[in-house]
């Protein structure tokens, strides 16, 4: 897993929680539904999001806190 | 002054006035806490908090009122299409995972206490640091104004007009700034962990006795979808893209509001910090995902009430509760409460952040020669001052210039790649960033506010915020202009 590939994942199943798959339109309420079928995807999705980026956070928080080499020697601090 | 029934009784008062010194203790224990008089002793907490403050304080600060009032109000009036609120709450994180490990470790090694102390040490160009400054400075005043006006309401309500909205605001923008410069960071963050606790405990609990005395979701949720079946559809296409765009303007916006890169700076090592990331995406099913809840049950059960009455859909539905159930009035002030806390604990910090940017960013440069103590002193000085204009401008603003403080999150954003560029691009120079941060900038304004001009513009394009515009032909600009330099220099070798 390079970085950049680890954001774009993180990226890309941030916006899958939109509800892409249905469309818009009138939806029968079922009588035992809290929610919508599409807002019930959207929560799942979100759920899936925050499992995966608490996965992200434990498995590559070093990845991600690696640079590749030390920033540009600028200036240390305030001039 | 107009006298309505109040929200809290003498036990109630008794509670909030309870409350209210316990904050004042928290400032002076705070105080006592010190370990030297320090920019980073003061503004981070001497660089210590441990991952159950550091997540209380990360949870309380980016919870604000908004959360029980606003976010209620919008799931009334917009049904399940402002579920993506809860989304944006996690997607926070996805803005953290990019920046806070990176940062948290520059900022061990060279002791930032500003954002504007990065950018500076990774870019030295103290003009791109300035102008960053400004639009953090900008986005904190912003925030701070219109929680102070949230509050002013939220204690005119809870009187019933017997402590004004004047007084109100005075009030709690007196108790702020006491406690904060008393304790600094430190004062900030434990009051954050009482704030943070009630603003937790009190959204489940007013949702379980909510849920409870209405016998579940689903039957309002059937009736809502007969009633006004626009709030049970799917959005369309551009609300889809209107979804998406919330999300990347808040991920990349929220994570680098200057309180919140101040708290990755002011963790003890990377474990707590990294422990109380994860812990923040648990909130948003415990906090927002409620809270949408209730305002979807509201519209079920309160349909018709108008835009301000929306807003206070929560209490509606708690004093619903309450004249059939009054063994839950204590709820009544636990609602109170919570807001109060909620709005409390982002005001705080945001005044505390704003403090820091002016001393460490600007106040230094003109007296580089002053000592921590002295730079210390002058953020004091400096947050009474700032706490008493901004109190005087939610009092007096006119209400055409509130619409500025509405674009303070997409503004934000266009400092983002300077920040995210910055720490994973090594090669993107200063210029290519300032220019990229000008382009996104007027971009954004032109598109929020070109209508006041005359302009023929939508402020969302597609459906997609004028910041998300923004922030792509800045990236897009910055890094264009990275890849000619570069070009550049290779040939000049």
């Amino acid at each position: 897993m390079t970085r950049g590939r680890l954001y774009g994942l993180s990226t890309l199943l941030l916006l899958a929680t939109a509800p892409w798959p249905f469309s818009a339109g009138h939806v029968e309420a079922g009588s035992a539904m809290p929610m919508p079928p599409w807002a019930l995807y959207s929560l799942g999705m979100t759920l899936l999001y925050a499992v995966s980026m608490a996965y992200f956070l434990k498995r590559y928080w070093s990845l991600s806190a690696d640079g590749e080499t030390e920033a540009m020697p600028t200036s240390d601090g305030r001039d | 002054m107009e006298q309505r029934a109040a929200l809290l009784d003498s036990g109630g008062y008794g509670v909030v006035a309870l409350y209210f010194v316990l904050l004042f203790g928290v400032g002076i224990a705070g105080r006592l806490a010190r370990r030297e008089d320090s920019l980073a002793d003061f503004y981070l907490g001497g660089r210590a908090l441990g991952p159950l403050v550091l997540f209380l304080t990360l949870y309380a600060t980016q919870y604000s009122g908004l959360t029980l009032v606003g976010f209620a109000g919008n799931a009334y009036r917009q049904g399940y299409a402002f579920l993506v609120a809860v989304t944006f709450g996690c997607s926070i994180m996805g803005g953290y995972l990019m920046i806070a490990p990176r940062l948290h470790a520059l900022s061990k090694t060279h002791g930032f206490v500003t954002p504007g102390d990065f950018l500076q040490q990774r870019y030295g160009d103290r003009t791109l640091t300035l102008c960053a400054t400004a639009i953090f400075v900008f986005a904190l005043a912003s925030y701070i104004l219109s929680n102070l006006k949230a509050i002013g309401f939220v204690v005119s309500a809870a009187t019933g007009g017997r402590v004004g909205f004047t007084e109100g605001i005075v009030l709690l923008a007196f108790l702020m700034v006491l406690y904060e410069t008393l304790g600094g960071m430190r004062a900030v963050a434990w009051t954050d962990v009482i704030q943070g606790s009630i603003l937790l405990v009190s959204c489940i609990l007013i949702f379980a006795a909510v849920l409870h005395h209405h016998g579940g979701l689903a039957q309002h949720a059937a009736l809502l979808a007969e009633q006004a079946p626009q709030k049970w559809q799917a959005p369309d296409l551009r609300g889809k893209l209107g979804w998406s765009s919330t999300l990347l303007l808040v991920s990349f916006g929220v994570s680098i509001y200057p309180h919140a890169v101040q708290r990755i700076y002011a963790a003890r090592d990377a474990l707590a910090l990294r422990r109380s990331l994860s812990l923040m995406l648990l909130m948003p099913f415990v906090t927002t995902l409620l809270m949408i809840l209730l305002g979807i049950l509201g519209a079920a059960r309160f349909p018709g009430l108008s835009r301000g009455e929306s807003e206070q859909i929560v209490l509606h539905v708690l004093l619903d509760l309450v004249t059939a159930r009054p063994e839950f009035s204590l709820l009544v002030v636990v609602l109170v409460c919570a807001t109060v806390a909620a709005i409390m604990s982002t005001v705080d910090s945001a005044l505390l952040s704003i403090a820091s940017l002016v001393t460490q960013d600007l106040y230094a440069l003109l007296r580089p020669d002053a000592g921590q103590k002295q730079l210390t002193a002058f953020g004091k000085r400096f947050s009474w001052a700032l706490m008493a204009l901004l109190v005087y401008l939610a009092v007096a603003l006119p209400q055409t210039l509130w619409r500025l403080t509405e674009v303070k999150l997409e503004v934000l954003c266009q400092a983002a790649p300077a920040v995210f560029l910055g720490l994973h691009r090594p090669e993107v120079p200063a210029r290519a960033v300032l220019l990229g941060m000008g382009a996104g900038l007027g971009l954004t304004l032109v598109l929020l506010l070109g209508d006041l001009l005359g302009l023929p513009v939508v402020a969302k394009p597609l459906g997609v915020h004028a910041g998300v515009w923004g922030v792509a032909l800045n990236g897009a600009l910055t890094l264009a202009l990275s890849r000619g330099a570069s070009r550049l220099l290779q040939r000049a070798a």
